[in-house]
């Protein structure tokens, strides 16, 4: 009798024993695996979520899509702090949104580096996830792809003028010169929108918004990096070679495509999506390898070329989610692999994939030849005193700078007022501003 | 007693042949008169009329065409079926989900307001009690503040009972109508007829009875007037969607369309993507907000224009 | 006279002032609840915030003191968007009321099937507003494409960065609210208008009255509360404006930017910087500016009198 009870007694304690081991192995599993995220993309990166259910079927359910209009995005954290609930779990924004929602009133980022393997990070392009990097380490983004500035010039017609492909500024300068005296009305650049500040300002290192530290800024438009690419421009603009149109202005477009376009600064996305060469391209209706692509050219005093980028955005989660398992595991996936990245509509930020990805470039009969070599180390070139700070440079650099040059202005003349204004926009956004550094 | 010798009356014998032909057109202008007026509405016509006109015509036209082509020529009947093939390629053609969700919220939101607005400015008219010129004051106030300032107090209450992302969180408040209030107060204070009210009231009539019978008969005119500017505030209305909705499929018109836009290279081409959207998808999008309310319109016409407070002392 | 016989007939007449007091209080109640949920507690709640301080973009009640007023006014964007504010107000109100008075009269100068056709395109852009009319604004003013390019090419302007430029954005923005805004109030007008009762119109023009004359001194005065509420509300919208130069702001080179207008600066403190306090107080701001003219438009009106008949 009591044999069997103890028998009993341990039988029970060890289905207990087991039934307890059994039920914490599937409500962790169920946990890790159960609760869905959201995921908010614009309709272009459908296909990297396609991409990601076809290789993990078993999240299918788990997925919950959103496109929304991402600029939204930093004013929806903030009511969704005053709700406490309804934050989405992975979000695709540029990583000038991603400061913005790291700032102390929205404090919305995963530090993703627990998550991250070194050596995955490592291979992503030198700089590229620099944006992405608080000044306190926190990885809070991963780069989806690069729009690195490069220099786009029209081969043949170069080969005409027989002028030579500048690699400094100061060249870039000279043959400004020359086209304005030789062959007036032809353009080297265009200077009407805050692309110009990424292609002339940002390469020089004109310090607009220097992290300091966390907290500390250095702004200074007076500093000779700024006043170099000012005056250089100054001297463009008024002989005409740089055109005080933006690039895709409908009076440049048609300077383009009557063929007067020499070369420009712009971004890597440039070569399919400006010039394409297909029919209904901005640029170049037809593909006739007349496209070239240069290194961005250096400033002669500066030890290696820098550059700027215009665009480009990142996948980052949120801190609030369920299920960072799942999301940090999307957010790789989508960064890094080859099947998506591969045919990616741009320059992946993940190395191995953009050397996938290179051959779709070749696919386009536009380049005079392959254009990867340059814009991939274009690619490490980035300036990375630049700062991902939370105030928008581009729209100042428009407000007061092109404004000034529509009402015949000089940029040197208007850095002044440049000063005031980004300024005053750190100061609004929390930061403390220096104008100089103190070694 | 007019003099009449001094000032001979206008009217003088009816003109016969071309001259009544002339008088007919011109009334009482001279031809300096007629014409200098017939410039000046026609300009004005012109500069209402020009960009919906254009707007009309410009998604039959390519990208191109829009450029090339004059301004009012029409392009293809089938430019506008492209161009909304090419919307609908915007997430598995959402557009159709917007535009439902703008007519009945615009609807809903149109009968709840009418509900509440006709009865407050009558009963602000009429009657004299306590707290009357508090509240037109609160209203004209209400009017004047900034909307930017109640977006989160707005926000936070209907956070307070859960409605948040879901329909009623734009048909409730959208139904508060100040304007509307105020509307229908200066219709009734001014076209009322206070003599048959007072006479209805001595003769027993109580206050239910006047409105119903009395006042919401001659509103007839204000109801469509009311109807039309509501539906087309709510069909238009752009901040509050954004601030009480995230879910994609519950957006408006003009919130999904904003976000199309500026999200695409409709107009702006700073971003690379693949979906097929430029300027006439951008001009169709324009068209798709227009065309429902001036359906309405059309509808309530007849109330909206030609009746439009007209009083019931009118001779 | 004696106090033995207490009278306890009441006359009729007094009891209807109760009965009618009491239908009027439902009548409005709908719309009392309304305006407190939807009117006056947001507003007080904005007050409140004005003076709060907001820590993670959650509310630290009564915290700040003037601070975020302080935090406004120091900013150098309140006074560059006030001038420009101060600027569209000069030109946007009396194009408006001028705009609008005018051509309501003009209308009604003679009745007919032209002036009922005019009636209905002056009214069917009211149709197009928000995002939409931002959108074909664009589009209109582009020498490029829209239907006005013969205009601007005359006028020596080739792309839409030289028609956009700062200095004529208060008359592009006046344009656009015209647009929109005009037809609905021209149809209100001339309602009113058509309340004018025909004997007063028929006994001045016996007295020889013309056109311009009865458009004047008969017609005018007569819509005086009219124009009234409608340089109100003009103004007050006047001083919100915020789609216009946030739209026109997006488009490819523009120099509008982000903070124009007094609204979008508020609009940048809520959303941008998490600082509704500071949204809060320039919102009230502004409602002091509008309130101040509201005022002066009463004071000089008699907007609120029931008894104000114009017939």
């Amino acid at each position: 009798m009591s044999r069997f009870f103890l028998l009993n007694r341990r039988a029970i304690t060890m289905a207990l024993l087991l039934t307890l081991v059994f039920a914490s192995v599937l409500t962790t599993h169920s946990q890790a695996a159960g609760s869905p995220i959201t995921v908010w993309i614009d309709s272009t990166r459908q296909a990297a979520v396609d991409k990601f259910i076809a290789a993990n079927p078993d999240a299918a359910d788990l997925i919950k899509v959103e496109i929304v209009d991402r600029a939204t995005f930093p004013a929806k954290v903030l009511l969704f702090n005053n709700t406490n609930s309804g934050w989405p779990d992975v979000v695709f924004a540029e990583p000038g949104l991603v400061a913005q929602v790291s700032d102390a009133s929205r404090d919305f980022p995963l530090d993703l580096r627990p998550f991250v393997d070194a050596k995955i990070l490592a291979n992503f392009a030198t700089g590229a996830n620099g944006d992405c990097i608080l000044p306190d380490g926190k990885l809070v983004c991963l780069r989806n792809d690069l729009a690195q500035n490069v220099l786009w010039y029209n081969v043949p017609l170069m080969k005409q003028f027989g002028y030579s492909v500048p690699t400094t500024w100061e060249e870039y300068q000279a043959l400004g010169e020359k086209v304005a005296k030789e062959h007036p009305g032809y353009l080297i650049g265009a200077f009407g929108d805050g692309q110009a500040m990424n292609n002339y300002f940002w390469s020089s290192g004109c310090p607009t918004g220097q992290l300091v530290n966390a907290t500390t800024v250095y702004i200074n438009t007076a500093d000779p990096k700024c006043t170099r690419a000012a005056a250089m421009v100054d001297v463009l603009v008024a002989n005409g070679s740089v055109s005080k149109s933006n690039p895709f202005d409908p009076a440049f477009i048609a300077q383009v495509t009557s063929g007067k376009l020499l070369m420009i600064p712009g971004a890597s996305w440039y070569g399919e999506y400006i010039f394409g060469g297909k029919k209904d391209s901005m640029y170049f209706q037809t593909a006739t390898g007349q496209l070239g692509v240069a290194l961005p050219p250096k400033w002669a005093a500066d030890p290696k070329a820098l550059t700027g980028a215009q665009g480009g955005a990142a996948w980052t989660v949120s801190k609030h989610t369920q299920n960072p398992e799942l999301a940090t595991k999307f957010v790789l996936f989508v960064t890094t692999d080859n099947g998506y990245q591969g045919t990616a509509p741009t320059f992946p930020a993940y190395t191995p994939a953009a050397t996938l990805w290179a051959k779709t470039l070749t696919a386009n009969p536009v380049y005079a030849q392959d254009p990867f070599p340059v814009l991939q180390q274009a690619a490490g070139l980035y300036d990375a005193t630049w700062g991902n700070v939370r105030y928008d440079r581009a729209e100042s650099f428009q407000r007061i700078i092109i404004a000034a040059m529509a009402d015949g202005k000089t940029v040197t003349a208007t850095l002044k007022d440049w000063q005031a204004d980004l300024v005053n926009l750190a100061q609004a956004q929390g930061y403390q501003v220096v104008t100089t550094l103190t070694k | 007693m007019t003099d009449l010798t001094k000032n001979p009356p206008l009217v003088s014998s009816p003109p016969r042949g071309v001259g009544r032909l002339y008088r007919a057109i011109l009334g009482d202008m001279g031809a300096a008169g007629f014409i200098l007026w017939l410039v000046v509405l026609l300009t004005a016509a012109i500069f209402f009329g020009l960009p919906l006109l254009w707007l009309l015509l410009a998604p039959s036209k390519t990208d191109n065409e829009l450029l090339n082509l004059t301004p009012l020529a029409f392009g293809t009947l089938a430019g506008y079926a492209k161009a909304w093939a090419n919307l609908n390629t915007f997430n598995n053609g959402v557009i159709s989900r917007w535009a439902f969700n703008s007519l009945w919220y615009s609807l809903t939101s149109l009968i709840l307001s009418l509900a509440i607005a006709l009865p407050a400015g009558y009963a602000l008219a009429v009657a004299q009690f306590r707290g009357r010129r508090v509240i037109l004051f609160l209203t004209l106030i209400t009017m004047i503040v900034p909307g930017s300032a109640l977006v989160l107090p707005l926000f936070l209450e209907v956070n307070v009972v859960g409605l948040v992302n879901t329909p009623w969180a734009v048909i409730i408040p959208s139904a508060f109508f100040p304007f509307g209030v105020y509307l229908s107060f200066i219709y009734f204070a001014n076209s009322l007829p206070k003599d048959l009210l007072a006479a209805a009231r001595v003769d027993g009539a109580n206050e239910w009875q006047l409105f119903r019978f009395v006042g919401l008969p001659l509103a007839r005119s204000l109801l469509g007037l009311l109807a039309f500017l509501s539906f087309t505030a709510n069909w238009n209305n752009y901040f509050l969607p954004f601030v009480m909705l995230n879910n994609n499929t519950l957006y408006t018109l003009p919130l999904g369309l904003q976000a199309l836009v500026t999200g695409t290279s409709a107009l702006y081409p700073t971003f690379a993507t693949d979906l097929p959207l430029k300027r006439p998808e951008a001009t169709l999008t324009g068209l798709i907000t227009v065309v429902p309310v001036v359906i309405v319109f059309l509808f309530s016409q007849r109330y909206v224009i030609s009746g439009a407070l007209t009083g019931a002392t009118k001779d | 006279m004696s106090t033995l016989v207490k009278s306890t007939t009441y006359p009729i007449v007094r009891r209807a002032p109760r009965f009618r007091v009491n239908a009027a209080h439902l009548l409005v109640l709908p719309y009392v609840i309304f305006l407190t949920l939807f009117g006056v507690l947001p507003e007080i709640t904005a007050l409140v915030f004005s003076v709060s301080k907001f820590v993670g973009g959650r509310p630290q009640l009564f915290a700040a003191g003037l601070s975020n007023y302080m935090t406004v006014f120091n900013d150098t964007r309140f006074s560059t968007s006030m001038g420009h504010m101060l600027n569209y107000l000069l030109i946007a109100l009396p194009f408006g009321v001028i705009g609008v008075v005018m051509l309501a009269l003009l209308l009604h100068a003679r009745s007919g099937r032209l002036t009922a056709f005019l009636r209905t395109v002056y009214f069917v852009p009211g149709a197009v507003a928000g995002p939409a009319v931002i959108i074909l604004a664009i589009f209109m003013f582009d020498p490029n494409v829209g239907p006005f390019r013969a205009l601007l090419s005359a006028l020596g302007l080739t792309t839409v960065s030289q028609v956009v430029r700062n200095y004529r954005l208060p008359f592009l923005f006046t344009l656009i609210s015209f647009f929109a805004g005009a037809g609905g109030w021209i149809a209100i007008f001339f309602g009113a208008l058509n309340n004018i009762s025909q004997e007063i119109q028929e006994a001045a023009k016996l007295d020889g009255c013309g056109l311009i004359q009865m458009a004047l001194r008969i017609k005018f005065p007569l819509i005086r509360p009219y124009i009234a509420y409608m340089a109100i509300l003009t103004f007050a919208g006047n001083i919100q404006l915020f789609a216009e130069p946030q739209l026109l702001g997006k488009v490819q080179g523009s120099t509008v930017g982000s903070y124009w207008s007094p609204n979008q600066l508020s609009y940048a403190f809520a959303f941008e910087y998490g600082n509704f306090g500071a949204a809060a107080a320039l919102s009230l701001l502004m409602l002091s500016i509008g309130l101040l003219g509201a005022i002066l438009v009463l004071r000089f009106t008699s907007l609120f009198r029931a008894d104000a008949a114009i017939n």
